[in-house]
């Protein structure tokens, strides 16, 4: 039995996110009226979905070491020239054009991230205010949808979760199953935890970095086509100003170094869903927003100081936590 | 072990803290249960289902109370109004002007069993599933101010709000009155791709005669600094040329009034609304403003809630309650005011 409680407690304080997650879940639960029940927890996972995928992609950049604020406003590109082009050339070509400039993006911030060596929070800040210009010239006002199909895509569901739930939970998949059974995923946790030696085994960094970035971005472009799909509409506002933000709060908030090389999907996924119960509380509490990210903001800043706390006992992890490394050179 | 324990009691400290909060920004806020050993409270408090409901619980979700004194205000009228009311609990949440943040709203309004929900909408065309969502919960929405696009209306029980394209063409009257042998004038509109801002300026654009031409249009976003940088902007590419200026609303013409005595011009300036408070009247009484048309939040609150309250009881109303509107003067403004039972107000 002891066993079992040293092995729960070790769990926890290595995934910290799980500890937070419950703790969160069973406050929310006891104090908050009508907080358990299944549709509101569906009415969470839904309101998070596009968010998730922010996340995850923001996940890899992060893990690489760097930051992506050019995101939001991506995705709210994104989202305008899906919608925008949809009655000029039809509903799958611009959904591809729009996946494609997110990619294309992704290629450009990792290339003047790498090549140029400009540092990475500057060509993602200049980013962000470049596509909200691009997104103003293109269309001052929402963009109506056009097409009923697109639209129902987002209102379906499939066992009783909607659509954009499962393709959020595909991509969390697919990114943790990259992470850990690529050469890629393994790379990126390399550079991202000590990038000269990195560099020094023989690991293509530069390479590395540029695919983070355009998975990043796709990621961003395909969360712009979700909230396309989601709203019917796509309004030039979206994403701006601080979209980025709650998918790095989400990244961090699971667990994920910010100096990289340490975290993965699911930590991602944790912290996204602990952040939309935090949200949904706040809404049944019946409290205005601007709480909302005053209460964000202090539980990220608890949980950070609490993950060093915490790690205070462990052996302090400057390596990076390689998945495949031997046992005895992982820290107890 | 400690620092679980420790984690635990934190996060209860926060959320109790925040609770608190709760019960004090909004007087109809029931108490959130204390005990930590009483199991989730799903089945035993919820409301039968059937039968009469005592409490009609209206839930609204506002554009974004802080951003200028005619939503700050509409939205205390509303509260105060809906607190005088016997048996109905109103609960508000604000969007912040995001569009994400609105459906969502919506739907926990749709999860917490509302009687009716009440739309400030942030965005007239993207809050249209979040409704079409409520229709089919067989939940009854309602719009107010900023109208839906056409397309939604179908899932609309009422909307009721000012027109705002019909101030638009007030104002251009009253422009066309001032200036009989035709003028150049500027536009200040709101923020762009929000439907206020778009009504006003198509209104006037469609409305004022052959002889007036619209120099140049810039976008002040409903704030009275942004305003007054733009007109700066417009009196150094045509100076005097310019001989009027149409603001859509009274804070941007404030705004541009400070540029235009700045330059040492003194043009009449037309505001399309104008919300009635101390500062904008005495504004006009000083002939800062000229003319515009009022729109004062007082009539707002107990027209929405009232059909909010009729819709929750599944009451006959009609679909489009719209508010009178007044064009005003400086000579008439008090007056029109107080004849109409509204409030100068601070």
């Amino acid at each position: 039995m002891s066993n079992l409680f040293t092995w729960i407690t070790e769990k926890f304080r290595k995934n910290t996110i799980i500890p937070i997650f419950l703790i969160v879940f069973l406050v929310c639960s006891f104090f908050i009226d009508k907080f358990f029940s299944l549709g509101n927890f569906v009415n969470i996972l839904g309101q998070n979905a596009e968010k998730g995928i922010l996340a995850a992609g923001m996940t890899f950049v992060i893990l690489n070491g760097y930051f992506d604020l050019s995101v939001g406003t991506l995705m709210g590109l994104t989202s305008c020239l899906t919608v925008g082009l949809t009655p000029v050339i039809g509903l799958i070509p611009s959904i591809l054009l729009a996946l494609c400039l997110g990619a294309a993006v992704g290629l450009i911030n990792g290339l003047l991230v790498t090549k140029l060596k400009i540092n990475a929070f500057i060509v993602t800040l200049a980013g962000m205010t470049i596509f909200r210009g691009i997104t103003y010239m293109y269309t001052q006002q929402t963009v109506r949808g056009s097409s009923k199909a697109f639209y129902e895509l987002s209102r379906g569901s499939f066992l009783g979760l909607p659509n954009p739930v499962w393709i959020c939970l595909a991509f969390i998949l697919l990114g943790q199953a990259v992470l850990y059974f690529t050469r890629h995923g393994r790379n990126t946790y390399a550079a991202g935890g000590n990038m000269s030696s990195a560099q020094n085994a023989g690991i293509n960094v530069d390479r590395t970095v540029i695919l983070n970035f355009v998975i990043c971005s796709f990621c961003a472009a395909v969360a712009g086509v979700m909230y396309a799909s989601k709203f019917n509409s796509a309004s030039p506002t979206l994403g701006w100003p601080d979209a980025h933000m709650l998918a790095i709060a989400a990244v961090v908030l699971g667990g994920t170094k910010l100096s990289g090389g340490y975290g993965n999907m699911f930590y991602t996924l944790g912290g996204l869903c602990t952040l939309g119960m935090i949200n949904n509380a706040m809404n049944l509490l019946k409290l205005s927003s601007y709480y909302n990210t005053l209460v964000m903001g202090i539980i990220l800043i608890i949980v950070l100081y609490m993950d060093i706390v915490l790690r205070e006992q462990s052996v302090p992890s400057k390596r990076a936590n390689i998945p495949g490394a031997p046992k005895k050179l992982q820290k107890e | 072990m400690k620092k679980v324990v420790a984690l635990i009691l934190s996060a209860l400290m926060i959320l109790t803290c925040v609770a608190g909060c709760a019960s004090s920004t909004d007087s109809s806020t029931p108490a959130p249960s204390s005990s930590a050993d009483q199991p989730a409270s799903d089945a035993s408090s919820e409301a039968p289902a059937d039968g009469e409901k005592e409490v009609v619980r209206i839930g609204m979700s506002a554009n974004n109370i802080g951003i200028d004194d005619y939503q700050t205000k509409c939205d205390e009228l509303l509260r105060e109004y809906a607190s005088t009311l016997e048996g109905v609990e109103l609960t508000v949440l604000d969007a912040a002007g995001d569009v994400n943040t609105q459906i969502s709203q919506i739907q926990d309004f749709i999860q917490q069993d509302m009687d009716a929900i009440i739309v400030w909408a942030t965005d007239s065309v993207s809050v249209i599933p979040g409704l079409q969502q409520a229709q089919e919960a067989g939940v009854p929405i309602m719009c107010t101010n900023n109208p839906i696009d056409p397309s939604g209306e179908e899932y609309l029980t009422a909307f009721v709000g000012p027109d705002h394209y019909q101030e638009a063409v007030m104002c251009a009257e009253m422009l066309a009155d001032m200036f009989p042998d035709g003028a150049n004038v500027v536009q200040l509109t709101g923020t762009p791709g929000y439907d206020v801002s778009t009504w006003r300026q198509d209104g006037f654009e469609a409305s004022i005669p052959e002889n007036i031409t619209i120099l140049e249009t810039q976008n002040a976003d409903w704030n009275r600094e942004k305003a007054q940088q733009q007109m700066e902007k417009l009196i150094l590419k045509y100076g005097d040329q310019i001989d009027a200026l149409y603001a859509a609303d009274d804070n941007i013409a404030i705004g541009a009034y400070n540029a235009l005595k700045a330059a040492n011009m003194d043009i009449p300036i037309i505001a399309c609304a104008f919300i009635g408070n101390e500062e904008g009247v005495k504004c006009m009484e000083d002939g800062i403003i000229d003319a515009c048309v009022l729109q004062s939040p007082f009539p707002e609150a107990p027209a929405v809630m009232d059909t909010a309250v009729k819709i929750a009881k599944g009451e006959e109303v009609e679909f489009l309650t719209r508010y009178d509107l007044y064009p005003v003067t400086s000579e008439n403004v008090r007056q029109v005011i107080t004849d109409n039972g509204f409030e100068v107000w601070k």
